[in-house]
């Protein structure tokens, strides 16, 4: 059976809070893609991870919803990703979030820590996240290995 | 709810987002009265029953309030409009079918039509005046990234606006595509795009249908934070022969994070009012999620009521 909602964001709430500052990455870090455990997710691929990111798909071969989940704008983990997978910084994605705006689609949840994304992937099993490839716990498995963020 | 991930409001367990602004403008034509106009109460409402399933509709409220230098407050009709409708149905991860009455895909501008977060008061003028803005019908999307490059297919028709619950010249058959490609270059993110677009256009004086053809080519690229965009639109009338085109190029500047400057320049040669070129200096200031106040300088040689030079400015609340 699937999580609910509220079940995912109180198990993200716990593990946020049980690990303060915890994912502060170091500066040559790689970027871990992660989906949780038992995610039927297997593959991803840059390019698809585009289309996720950019809400450009929004739903996984399989009917289920994609979920994405971002760091915050000012997370250097963020930039990098952004840049790398995206083509862009998020400043350069003003315009594009202002579009998807005027036809509902809002863009990834924001969630504000490693802690907290690897929370929530493993609660979701149709959530993709990254996070620093150091701060990769059992709860989740890395699909994808991204250079460190410049 | 507050939409933890951007703006508007959810639902929880609803798969229901709405969202809407008021915009108020206040503008100085040099050929008219100053005025201060309660321009548009926009409501927008998305409704995803199923992941794969959504529904969408865009309801404004203009024409409502108006207070004109010299005649006071002047109370309009208050048109209701259905800006837009619609039902899309995700058929695999790329191909979206898209059902109902949307802003025709031609183009960067017209998909965001007169929104308040687009980066000037008004539109140029070019992508008010050389195709229809809106559509009603059937469009299918294909959206696809291959080795980094991001590609975007449309084809839509054959429409018929019926919906407008106002007169409108959009009521005839439609149809056309658009393709669009983008990658990064470098710290660059450019994109190009394609337009054609085949339609009966009626003239607004005199009544007059005939089938007329519009085809346009636009650019983007945005560079920490700089977005340059410009369109160009080229339509020609079968029955008089009628030609028409122009296009535009606009620059947004970060100044803050926060705070834009804009720069844009147009072209327009409508056989009709004749050939004009215009230009606009504006500030886009964003200072809190739920505002956005705009000025703008507006020049240009005027021709009837486009490009009409003079400041204009408005302020944006969204809920």
């Amino acid at each position: 059976m699937r999580p609910s909602c509220l079940g995912v964001l109180a198990i993200v709430l716990l593990a946020t809070s049980a690990s303060p500052g915890a994912d502060k990455p170091a500066e040559a870090d790689a970027i871990a893609v992660i989906v949780g455990r038992d995610s039927f997710v297997t593959t991803i691929t840059r390019d698809g991870l585009r289309e996720l990111y950019l809400r450009r798909q929004r739903v996984w071969p399989n009917g289920a919803p994609a979920i994405v989940v971002n760091l915050p704008p000012d997370n250097p983990v963020r930039e990098g990703f952004s840049k790398l997978i995206l083509g862009r910084s998020s400043s350069d994605l003003v315009a594009y979030w202002n579009g998807r705006y005027f036809e509902g689609i809002r863009p990834p949840i924001v969630l504000h820590s490693a802690a907290a994304v690897r929370a929530y992937v493993a609660a979701e099993p149709a959530a993709v996240g990254y996070v620093p490839l150091s701060e990769v716990d059992d709860g989740c498995r890395v699909l994808i290995t991204l250079p460190a963020a410049r | 709810m507050r939409d933890p991930g951007g703006d508007g409001f959810v639902v929880p367990h609803t798969g229901l987002w709405f969202g809407g602004d008021i915009t108020v403008t206040g503008a100085v034509p040099e050929s008219g009265p100053a005025s201060l106009e309660l321009e548009d109460v926009d409501f927008l409402l998305r409704y995803e029953p199923t992941a794969r399933v959504a529904f969408f509709t865009d309801v404004r409220l203009e024409n409502s309030l108006q207070l004109l230098e010299g005649m006071g407050v002047v109370a309009g009709p208050g048109d209701i409009l259905i800006e837009r409708l619609y039902l899309d149905l995700l058929l695999t991860p790329h191909f979206t079918l898209r059902a109902g009455k949307f802003f025709t895909p031609f183009g960067l501008w017209n998909v965001i039509h007169r929104a308040p977060l687009t980066w000037t008061v008004d539109a140029p003028d070019v992508v008010e005046e050389t195709f229809p803005i809106r559509t009603t019908g059937l469009s299918l999307v294909y959206q696809t990234t291959w080795h980094g490059w991001s590609f975007d297919a449309t084809a839509y028709g054959p429409a018929q606006d019926k919906l407008a619950l106002r007169r409108t010249t959009e009521d005839g058959l439609m149809g056309g595509g658009r393709t669009a490609v983008g990658r990064a270059l470098g710290p660059a993110y450019a994109t190009l795009g394609l337009n054609a677009a085949g339609y009966e256009d009626q003239s607004e004086e005199t009544g007059l249908k005939q089938w007329a053809e519009s085809f346009g080519g636009d650019a983007e690229v945005t560079l920490r934070g700089n977005q340059l965009m410009a369109e160009f639109v080229y339509t020609h009338l079968e029955k008089t022969g009628r030609r028409e085109l122009g296009f535009y190029v606009q620059d947004a500047i970060p100044i803050t994070r926060t705070l834009y400057g804009v720069l844009r320049v147009e072209h327009l040669e409508l056989p009709d009012v004749g050939s004009g070129n215009g230009g606009l200096i504006g500030l886009f200031w964003r200072p809190r999620p739920w505002l956005i106040l705009k000025a703008d300088y507006q020049f240009g040689d005027r021709l009837g009521d486009i490009l009409e030079p003079g400041p204009i400015g408005s302020f944006t609340l969204f809920f």
